[in-house]
């Protein structure tokens, strides 16, 4: 059985993750306190870049995997009534962002199976003040 | 294989073109890693799919840049300094060099 976690997306600046960088390499070498991010968290700069970065067509690049698991960019392409081109384009970009991965395609042909970076349903958006989940059953 | 130990994995997506990578992993004592401590600070280009920016360190050369990548991943740049902290601030000033260079 299958656990899924939403993949959660938060928020430090540049500034306060350099800070933050300095401290927690120090712990991690001098006292061994590890400072290791959790794979279901992704850090973000600033919210106006990631809600740049995340387009309602990536969002729904990830429903659609999460529901229909293409084989293939070309197969996704095809759900999706999308150029195969611009579809690879944002799965190297998702995939640049950890919220994707490649994996060698079940089918024997060759290509790569694009596939959610873990089971996870659902992104969670932290916002400073506000935190808001979409849900990959729905978008879909 | 030299085992590792991961003591630091952190990772910031700036935009859509740049990912910084910190990694620090505790390693066997070594002629290659002498202090036991293998650092490695990247900022990646997303969209390229290629690294900008990598701060490493073994032997013979220490702590060292590869600041010329992806064209010349065999250039490399020691760094005058004398630790990892040092090597990060150094890190920091160069990716913020590259990132604010492209705004």
């Amino acid at each position: 059985m299958v656990t899924f976690k939403p993949l959660k997306v938060t928020f430090d600046s540049l500034d306060s993750f350099i800070s933050k960088s300095r401290q927690d390499i120090q712990k991690a070498v001098q006292e061994k306190k590890k400072s290791v991010q959790k794979k279901n968290v992704l850090v973000w700069a600033s919210v106006e870049s990631y809600q740049q970065f995340m387009s309602d067509q990536k969002y729904t690049i990830l429903a659609a995997i999460y529901k229909f698991h293409p084989q293939s960019v070309y197969q996704l392409a095809k759900i999706l009534n999308r150029a195969q081109q611009n579809v690879a384009r944002d799965c190297d970009l998702l995939e640049g962002h950890g919220f994707i991965k490649f994996a060698e395609s079940l089918q024997g042909r060759k290509g790569k199976s694009p596939q959610l970076a873990f089971d996870y349903n659902a992104i969670m958006v932290c916002l400073p003040n506000v935190t808001y989940k979409v849900e990959f059953a729905d978008a879909a | 294989m030299t085992k590792a130990t991961i003591l630091l994995d952190q990772k910031l997506d700036i935009s859509e073109r740049y990912r910084v990578e910190l990694k620090v992993f505790e390693v066997q004592k070594s002629e290659r890693f002498p202090e036991r401590i293998k650092v490695s600070f990247i900022l990646i280009d997303v969209i390229a799919k290629v690294p900008r920016l990598l701060i490493d360190n073994h032997a013979p050369f220490g702590f060292h840049v590869h600041e010329d990548l992806p064209n010349n991943k065999e250039s490399r740049r020691q760094l005058p300094v004398s630790d990892y902290s040092e090597a990060l601030e150094e890190f920091w000033r160069l990716a913020k060099e590259i990132i604010h260079g492209d705004l």
